[in-house]
């Protein structure tokens, strides 16, 4: 079996968090912060640093405002963040579309 | 690009398995929606098939207000059992859900303003139904834009072709009309929403 070259894919995205962040927010638009952490089952602390990383990579944007007294998150994608997801997306099915066929080809080459 | 850290191990089928999972939870969200739109369209139709009855019946007065303010109350506690529920719980969470929430509050609150200076004789019933119908037809294209859903613009103009029509028609003919608009921009987009968040669960 050849091995995976995963240089091809978005290190930012190529993450359980933030891959399942970014694609619930490609569904659902905008999401708060308790929200991306009941989907993601992720703890405060963990899902903080994530969010951080796409923030300051600039696939993320933050609105924060207030419901009543308490601050409230607001997570969208950026429309940055929509490219390279969607880029992630076609990098993963190239390799898994092909794999099969680019093993059967290599499997293939060898035989006499 | 960045490093990769805790992907690594993550192999591209798991990636592709976790995006459809995502994806499947965060449509879950939207859940709740289909079942606020079933069971405030079998109130209103309740309602409209109790209405037609009476209208049927030559019964006019203030007893015609009863399956409506009946079809409101069940609606309201159906409404309140949702959102204790589970899911109605998780979709506080989402602006898009809130937003909907709120346009059907609002469609209520409207629909039981009007219902006043029906019950009063001030409107007769085609205008109120046609003006319900306009209503319809705003909450479910702002609805459409919240929840990302183009199909539900096509309710939405159902809905206005039915206030455009329902005048020309006559009392009973309107009130089948709102019946049958009931069943078609009601309670068949709801079972759509419902039968998308069951398929979505057996695939999980």
């Amino acid at each position: 079996m050849r091995e995976r070259d995963y240089r091809a894919l978005d290190g930012l995205l190529h993450s359980r968090i933030r891959l399942a962040v970014a694609s619930a927010l490609m569904e659902l638009e905008t999401a708060e912060f308790s929200l991306l952490r009941e989907l993601t089952g992720a703890t405060d602390g963990n899902l903080s640093v994530h969010l951080r990383k796409l923030e300051d990579s600039g696939y993320l944007e933050v609105r924060k405002t207030y419901a009543g007294r308490k601050p409230v998150s607001y997570y969208s994608l950026s429309s940055e963040g929509r490219t390279a997801f969607e880029r992630y997306v076609r990098a993963l099915a190239a390799f898994v579309a092909p794999a099969g066929a680019a093993e059967r080809g290599a499997a293939g080459k060898e035989e006499p | 690009m960045g490093t990769i850290e805790d992907g690594d191990g993550l192999e591209p089928e798991e990636s592709l398995e976790l995006i459809r999972e995502s994806i499947r939870g965060a449509r879950r969200v939207h859940a709740a929606d289909g079942r606020y739109l079933v069971a405030w369209g079998l109130a209103v139709l309740a309602a409209s098939v109790a209405s037609l009855s009476l209208a049927a019946s030559g019964i006019r007065g203030p007893v015609y207000a009863v399956p409506w303010a009946l079809a409101y109350a069940a609606g309201f506690i159906a409404s309140y059992r949702i959102s204790r529920s589970g899911e109605g719980a998780s979709r506080a969470s989402s602006p898009a859900s809130r937003a909907v929430a709120a346009l059907w509050t609002g469609f209520v609150v409207a629909a039981a303003a009007l219902a006043v200076p029906r019950i009063f004789g001030a409107m007769d019933d085609a205008s109120y139904v046609a003006a319900l119908c306009a209503l319809l037809g705003l909450v479910n294209w702002g609805s459409a834009s919240a929840l990302r859903a183009p199909w539900f613009r096509a309710v939405a103009v159902l809905w206005w072709l039915g206030a455009l029509s329902i005048p020309f028609l006559g009392r009973a003919a309107a009130l089948i009309a709102a019946t049958v608009l009931v069943l078609l921009g009601q309670v068949l987009p709801g079972a759509v929403l419902l039968v998308r968040d069951l398929r979505g669960r057996a695939h999980a």
